[in-house]
């Protein structure tokens, strides 16, 4: 059993991936095994990493995060999504994410105690699918 | 004539150097607080709360003492009192070189007022700014107001902005990026901006850049700053029930046509493109 948080990051800005890279780096028990800069891609690397959590940006190329999300929902329930958002309070838009199966929604930039608590609940989570052997 | 900030104007006028510019806005730093650190310093909130209001900035369009009234983080009357420390302790331009002995008492008044005749053209509100094609585009004038607004909340960064006819800022010495609104209401917001004005923009809104980034992060930082003015614009439109969505942003190059203006920051120059 592997107790690491493993976590995909999607965003198409460089900086938003940078910085929560830099920031999960110094979260022990947390290793970053993708990153992808569009929906399209989240669903290739997720469908292969099949990580315990993805951060996932909502406006984004190509795919956009909450279409991204309706499909990995389906093609890797395992995997808990968040969604991450710098856009104005739209209360709509969590709500939509909510409802397709966002286990959160974050807002960015990214900060290390929105991290913390993020990672900590997923860790939680995972140890109690572990335990309990079912999955999210 | 032009638009610009009353430091620029003297220089100008050779009331003053540019050292002695650099003096008093150094002197101002240190006798200016923000709302967030005069709280942290009166024990009445914590770093981390002053960071929480700063993240709820990016969300909506209101200020400091507001947001931490409503999170909870201070009483309505710690907020005035606040407010009215922060007012005694300000210090503007004109009285900061008076205090440093770069300029007379008696002369400051003088020279204020002709700086407002100077800059009378441009002392117009942002929708009086808008040409004919965009004037009833609500969405056009919250865009240009949040510029305004959130460079200074999130960044400090204190923007003037003047219709121009062309992009006066090409080449290599500009950072660009580009957003677009579509739906109820429609728009194109483009900004070309200087190396120390795309900084400081992108560098409040991704709280990440460090000193040296790269052209490409620099650019994908601006694209966030613009982000963040679009969807505070989107949900300013959204609460009157107008629905709109935004594109991801583009980098690089900046769209073809749309209506220019100059910006002259405290950080640097910058020029925003609107289109339909």
């Amino acid at each position: 059993m592997d107790d690491k948080l493993t976590v995909v990051v999607v965003d198409d800005s460089a900086t938003a991936r940078a910085q929560f890279t830099e920031l999960a780096g110094q979260c022990q028990g947390v290793e970053i095994v993708g990153t992808a800069s569009d929906g399209a891609e989240a669903v290739l690397v997720v469908a292969k990493a099949k990580p315990d959590l993805v951060v996932m940006d909502v406006v984004m190329p190509n795919l956009d995060g909450l279409a991204a999300l309706r499909i990995l929902r389906t093609r890797v329930p395992s995997s808990r999504i968040a969604m991450a958002s710098s856009l104005g309070g739209s209360p709509g838009r969590a709500e939509e994410a909510f409802r397709l199966g966002a286990v959160q929604v974050i807002s960015k930039p990214f900060d290390m105690n929105q991290l913390d608590t993020l990672f900590a609940n997923e860790r939680e989570a995972k140890a109690q699918r572990q335990a309990g052997g079912g999955r999210s | 004539m032009s638009v610009k900030f009353f430091g620029q104007f003297l220089i100008e006028q050779g009331e003053v150097d540019a050292q002695h510019l650099r003096q008093a806005i150094e002197w101002m730093s240190t006798q200016n607080v923000d709302l967030g650190t005069l709280a942290v310093r009166h024990g009445l909130l914590t770093p981390e709360d002053t960071r929480r209001v700063h993240r709820e900035q990016r969300r909506q369009d209101a200020p400091f003492g507001e947001i931490a009234v409503q999170l909870g983080l201070l009483a309505p009357a710690q907020v005035e009192q606040l407010l009215r420390e922060q007012e005694k302790c300000r210090v503007r331009l004109g009285e900061a070189l008076v205090k440093l002995g770069h300029l007379s008492e008696g002369k400051l008044g003088t020279l204020l007022d002709a700086f407002k005749t100077d800059q009378s053209a441009y002392d117009v509100s942002t929708t009086e700014m808008l040409p004919s094609s965009l004037k009833d585009s609500e969405i056009a004038a919250v865009s240009l107001d949040l510029v305004k607004k959130l460079s200074a909340r999130l960044a400090g960064v204190v923007v003037k902005m003047a219709p121009a006819p062309s992009c006066a800022l090409t080449g290599e010495s500009a950072f660009n990026a580009s957003v677009k609104i579509r739906g109820a209401q429609s728009l194109g917001l483009a900004m070309a901006a200087d190396l120390d004005l795309a900084k400081k923009l992108g560098g409040a809104a991704t709280a990440y850049l460090g000193k040296t980034p790269s052209r490409e992060l620099v650019e994908d930082a601006l694209g966030e700053f613009l982000n963040v003015v679009a969807g505070n614009a989107i949900a300013l439109l959204e609460r009157k029930g107008a629905h709109c969505e935004l594109d991801p942003p583009r980098l690089g190059q900046l769209p073809q046509g749309g209506h220019c203006f100059d910006l002259v920051t405290s950080a640097g120059r910058g020029v925003l493109v609107l289109s339909k």
